[in-house]
């Protein structure tokens, strides 16, 4: 199918249209050996917007996740089945490189994982790699664009060659987000991005996922109920390899259509 | 709110549990209090209208009660979809509530003035009209204890039968007046009661709205159907006849 027919069929499933899908998933399977983690999984990612994937663990919200920038790839005996178009791009099937893929889609993990490096050539390491820039100056200003994107440079701009690591736990992680939009993707996935920081620095992420949505697509798995409240505008819940309901967030908090949404989000099962 | 499944954490069921029953509460002292100060109208017992007076504060106190427990509700556990609506909905419906309270205590006020003057011939009329309001309230609240978006409904249409009586009073009321200055002073009360009693039918629309938002996360769509035509009403006294009031439209 086309994406031009996708377009005009996008609203078959029971998706709201809440902005133009940067990304269409469409009849996703996903088999870890003989074991089926996702079931004809049907989802539009809006762009410029915040998708949050809500469930009960091992429903399989991350492995979809990881379905959007092929990092299931790595992973023996996972088979991956359907269509994840990007920009009407199969990125399965149409010989994308899944370097360039993971370019354009950018990832952000559930722990803070800084290169043990400086915070300068944490940010660097990218735009250096994909050669994106052509001289220092060009690095420097990229970095220091970067870092002020992901609301870090004022508390790093005195000690930038000091190492990454050596950071609290919720500037790393602003790091990490630095060093994912350093490279300009045009999707960030976002992995329990807060479940290692305390409540400051997590206001301090979803603060900053709000700002950058004008920027970049993005989707967030997490298992704050209130996080998806509070910075996504679309949210899905999965449940057992299924998405059960997908929804204007506002709508799925208030007035859920699935009895298993409703259950699982009023903390009636999970 | 009964749900067919519980919550985990068993409290949560426990404090929203007691939030209905507030409500249930407050709904029957409601629903007795407007029973009780049409009574002392009709039978002219002043000793029963001042208890109704007295009984009122009870249902403020209930009214408290309920705001600080879904204040606390909201707090300590961030209630979301059918729970959220439950507790906002009982917010709003406990405040119709007192509202309809102070009616009846107001009712009962005026009915010791009337009880120092001669018996009125309108009294019939307000007991039926009272009576229609008191079904309602009724019908309102078993909506309420069983989530029935249908009853919600059917209470939401009923209220324009009362708005007619209220209306055809009004009518009457300004007529005993016309006749008989001397009528003015009681007739002026009670046409004050039925726009008591008209008022109360108002909150118990407003009640049934709010029910069919909790069992459906949807408002009621569409104006309600009105009757209460008394606010572009003009009654002069050459108009001799039943049909020669005017109405002007505002």
């Amino acid at each position: 199918m086309s994406y031009a027919m996708d377009m005009q069929n996008f609203n078959t499933i029971n998706d709201p249209i809440t902005s133009e899908p940067k990304i269409i998933a469409r009849d996703v399977n996903v088999f870890y050996g003989a074991s089926q983690a996702l079931k004809s999984i049907n989802l539009n990612i809006g762009a410029n917007e915040v998708t949050s994937l809500i469930g009960p663990s091992g429903c399989g919200k991350s492995t979809f996740l990881r379905c959007l920038n092929r990092m299931n790839d790595v992973i023996e005996n996972c088979v991956v089945e359907g269509r994840i178009n990007l920009d009407g791009i199969d990125i399965y099937n149409s010989g994308l490189d899944p370097v360039l893929l993971r370019a354009r889609v950018g990832m952000v993990f559930q722990k803070p994982n800084p290169f043990p490096k400086s915070i300068y050539d944490n940010v660097a390491y990218g735009p250096k790699l994909h050669g994106i820039v052509s001289n220092k100056d060009e690095l420097d200003e990229r970095v220091e664009k970067s870092l002020r994107r992901a609301g870090l440079w004022d508390e790093v701009k005195d000690r930038l060659d000091k190492p990454g690591t050596g950071l609290s736990g919720g500037q790393q992680q602003r790091l990490c987000i630095a060093r994912a939009i350093a490279i300009n993707p045009e999707v960030i996935l976002m992995d329990e991005p807060c479940s290692a920081l305390d409540p400051i620095a997590t206001a301090k992420i979803e603060e900053l996922i709000d700002e950058l949505r004008k920027r970049f697509t993005i989707v967030i798995v997490t298992h704050s109920m209130q996080q998806a409240a509070r910075v996504s505008q679309k949210t899905a819940f999965f449940h057992m390899g299924e998405v059960v309901e997908v929804g204007e967030t506002d709508k799925l908090f208030t007035s859920p259509q699935d009895d298993r949404t409703q259950g699982y989000i009023t903390g009636r099962f999970g | 709110m009964p749900e067919k499944q519980d919550h985990i954490v068993s409290s949560f069921d426990k404090e929203l549990r007691t939030i209905h029953e507030i409500i249930i509460r407050m709904g029957g002292m409601a629903e007795n209090q407007l029973a009780e100060a049409v009574d002392a109208l009709v039978q002219r017992d002043s000793a029963k209208a001042e208890l109704v007076r007295a009984e009122d504060a009870k249902i403020d106190e209930l009214e408290e009660e309920l705001e600080s427990a879904v204040v606390q509700l909201i707090a300590l556990r961030q209630p979301v979809a059918n729970d959220l609506r439950a507790v906002i909905s009982a917010l709003k419906i406990s405040s119709d509530l007192e509202r309809i309270g102070d009616y009846a205590k107001n009712i009962a006020k005026r009915s010791i003035a009337i009880n120092q003057m001669p018996p009125q011939k309108s009294v019939t009329s307000i007991m039926r009209m009272s009576r229609l309001v008191q079904e309602i309230v009724k019908d309102t609240l078993d909506a309420f204890s069983t989530s029935d978006k249908d009853r919600a409904i059917d209470v939401w249409h009923r209220d324009e039968e009362v708005d007619e009586m209220y209306t055809s009073l009004f009518r009457e009321l300004l007529t005993y007046m016309m006749e008989d200055p001397r009528n003015i002073s009681a007739c002026t009360h009670m046409l004050f009661i039925a726009k008591n009693i008209e008022r109360m039918g108002d909150h118990a629309t407003n009640i049934a709205e709010t029910i069919y938002y909790l069992s459906t996360g949807e408002r009621l769509e569409g104006k309600r159907p009105k009757g209460d035509r008394t606010s572009f009403q003009v009654l002069t006294p050459d108009s001799n006849g039943p049909n020669n009031d005017r109405e002007i439209e505002i």
